[in-house]
């Protein structure tokens, strides 16, 4: 296994980056053609409220206000969200031009998606399941009415999404550093950046178990051999400092804040019946390609193009028809990190893959699953926020899935090439 | 021939992958314009407050009280501020002074309590107060709301009644009108009504009708605004005389303002 190779001395393979992080550039631009939407209307106003309030704009009066408004959160409603509070706020008043703040937004969107591959590249040692992905998220991530995490929301899902990729890589590189000091503070930035996200959104929480699969993934590429009681002492530190995070923050919320809240109401009573196991599966089905297409979308609304929309189409038809003959020239040895012969190696990268990209799909399910206020609401043209971390789920799933695919493909080839030269 | 068979079939996933791929940014491209509904609303806005003298005699510390107002919106006390340079006591929501507006009904002879009265009462409910967390004692004196729910802050103070909406998806009204505070309910003093509409230039120019009353066009009216070239302003005055060739009320309870086109 070499994961030390430069990227940018991979041969063909780098042009299939390249291009496929232009085309999720332009899948991102999109966003820039929005406006202000969903909660982003009154945070628009935020500055103008603090001006109107306090006489000025200042760092103090901002995180003043930001302040407030998480008080009042966790007082009403027993939540925990002051980066949330604080990102948008600052964001709000400093960035008041819409373009300003769209170009922020379309950013976060771009980072949370290119962090999303460094993971994958990471987790599988493959730069196809990586280049897959990639060409995946453009496939994915669709833009959706009302409820829509793209273009509104002060840019939160992203926001956590980082936050917690973040995590993902601090606790990956925890648990493949032999040196302890070095992977216990990784361990403890891992950490810190799971109460962070999670104190941005809560789906956060449900994210837990991703980062745990990064740690478990890291310590199974540990190639150092060290004594093995240090090794576990090292491994199980680790665990308990990211876990503390993880419970730390669940404790203060629903131990402490939900208990002392004094108005718990809307979608956050939390509840369960047989109406969630309807919500739950038809979330899973909400993030799959073409499932926001409706009928008066052909051939009406999407053949009425604008030319800029027609330019785009045009752009994306160029960079996916480059990356398929790039890729139809590439031998599959250039694009794979882990030896051919490494099988048990690729298997348990794929099997982590599939645990990992699972549990970005599940935990959005299962949160709508139960919110009563979503369960005569949702269904798989229906959704919520949490819809782009399940978006980025699939993304990982499909392009392991192709992967193993073509894997497969390949293998049975030289099966039968073997079989000729014998004969 | 399998061989071919199989480079095929990896060709047809990522040429599927390319139609959908193109499928939905044009998908995309098209929803993100969804969320430009509120568009009109917010350039009306903006050109209301920043393009017309509707406010010419509003001061800072004066109130509003608007059916319109809305946090989630631009309609708001620091937007305003903002646009016009006027720091507002309040803009205030008409349900925020009289929490029985929707059952004190003219019929039933129910009487809206004082407005001045009522706007003293309501305004320290917006006090942040208690819930600020950090040097608590600054903020609440430098907190407008607190300066203003001191005693006798808001005495030469002027209430208005103000609100602004859309009437069709390419014209918005706003009206400004003081309050008449002697009055033994919440009414208007009809003639400190200031009327203007705001609209495409693509739309015609609708003429609107207040309680019967068709309103007159200003002769040098329509302006062009620096704000959205594509929006005109025009300002409307009410007639001296109704239909039937009587003078107009001196004022008019707000329950029964009623805004059309002639």
């Amino acid at each position: 296994m070499n994961l030390q190779k430069p990227l940018l001395k991979l041969g063909a393979w780098k042009y299939s980056l390249s291009i496929g992080i232009l085309a999720w550039a332009l899948a991102c631009t999109n966003v820039l053609r929005s406006t202000w939407s969903g909660d982003d209307w009154p945070n628009s106003q935020a500055p103008y409220v603090i001006l109107w309030r306090y006489g000025k704009i200042t760092f103090h009066t901002v995180y003043l206000e930001a302040m407030y408004w998480n008080n009042q959160w966790m007082i009403g409603e027993g939540r925990f969200y002051p980066f949330t509070w604080l990102e948008t706020r600052f964001a709000f008043s400093y960035l008041r031009s819409l373009w300003q703040y769209k170009l922020l937004e379309s950013f976060m969107l771009f980072l949370s998606g290119a962090l999303l591959i460094l993971i994958i590249y990471v987790l599988s040692s493959s730069r196809r399941v990586a280049i897959f992905s990639l060409f995946a998220l453009p496939v994915f991530v669709q833009f959706r009415n009302d409820f829509d995490p793209h273009l509104a929301f002060g840019f939160m899902v992203e926001s956590l999404l980082i936050k917690i990729e973040i995590a993902c890589l601090f606790a990956y590189f925890a648990g493949k550093s032999a040196k302890q000091v070095k992977s216990i503070t990784l361990s403890v930035l891992a950490g810190l950046f799971i109460f962070i996200g999670c104190s941005t959104y809560e789906y956060a929480f449900l994210l837990f178990p991703a980062v745990i699969i990064m740690y478990w993934s890291g310590i199974a590429r540990s190639e150092i051999q060290i004594e093995w009681k240090q090794v576990v002492k090292q491994r199980i530190a680790g665990l308990l400092i990211m876990t503390s995070a993880w419970m730390g923050y669940a404790i203060f919320v629903f131990g402490f804040l939900r208990t002392k809240a004094v108005a718990i109401n809307g979608a956050y009573v939390l509840s369960v019946s047989w109406k969630s196991v309807y919500i739950f599966f038809s979330q899973l089905l909400a993030p799959l390609p073409l499932t926001n297409f409706s009928g008066s979308d052909f051939p009406g609304r999407l053949l009425g193009f604008r030319l800029e929309a027609i330019l785009g189409a045009l752009l994306m038809i160029i960079f996916y028809t480059y990356f398929i003959s790039v890729f139809r020239n590439i031998s599959p040895k250039e694009f794979a990190l882990i030896e051919p012969g490494a099988k048990d190696e690729q298997k348990i990268a794929r099997q982590n893959l599939y645990l990992f990209g699972s549990s970005f799909v599940i935990a959005p399910s299962f949160m709508l699953a139960i919110q009563p206020l979503w369960w005569n609401k949702a269904s798989i043209v229906h959704s919520y926020l949490g819809i782009l971390i399940s978006e980025f789920g699939y993304v990982i799933l499909f392009a392991t899935l192709f992967d193993r695919y073509l894997t497969n493909q390949e293998r049975a080839r030289k099966f039968h090439l073997r079989k000729k030269v014998n004969k | 021939m399998k061989k071919h068979k199989k480079k095929a079939r990896n060709s047809g996933t990522l040429i599927l992958l390319l139609i959908l791929a193109t499928l939905t940014y044009v998908h995309n491209f098209a929803d993100a314009t969804r969320t430009k509904a509120r568009d009109f609303d917010y350039a009306g806005w903006q050109v209301l407050t920043k393009s017309t003298d509707l406010f010419s005699n509003v001061h800072s510390k004066d109130v509003f009280i608007s059916f319109s107002q809305n946090d989630a919106y631009e309609t708001n006390a620091g937007s305003f501020y903002f646009n016009t340079g006027i720091r507002l006591a309040q803009l205030f929501n008409t349900v925020n002074i009289w929490p029985n507006y929707g059952t004190c009904t003219i019929d039933s002879g129910c009487l809206l309590g004082n407005v001045r009265k009522q706007v003293l009462q309501t305004l320290p409910n917006f006090n942040r107060g208690a819930l600020v967390t950090t040097n608590r004692s600054e903020q609440q004196k430098i907190d407008w709301v607190g300066i203003n729910s001191r005693p006798g802050a808001l005495r030469a103070s002027k209430i208005w009644d103000f609100d602004e909406y859309p009437i069709t998806g390419s014209t918005m009204i706003a009206y400004l009108a003081l309050y008449d505070e002697n009055a033994v309910t919440a009414s208007i003093q009809l003639h400190t009504l200031r009327f203007v509409t705001i609209s495409k230039f693509s739309a015609p120019v609708l003429n609107p009708v207040l309680n019967g009353y068709c309103l007159v066009r200003q002769p040098t009216a329509v302006k062009r605004t620096n704000e959205s070239s594509s929006l005109r302003v025009t300002y409307w005055n009410l007639p001296k005389l109704d239909k039937h060739g009587n003078p107009l009320p001196k004022s008019l309870d707000i329950r029964s303002f009623a805004v059309g086109t002639c």
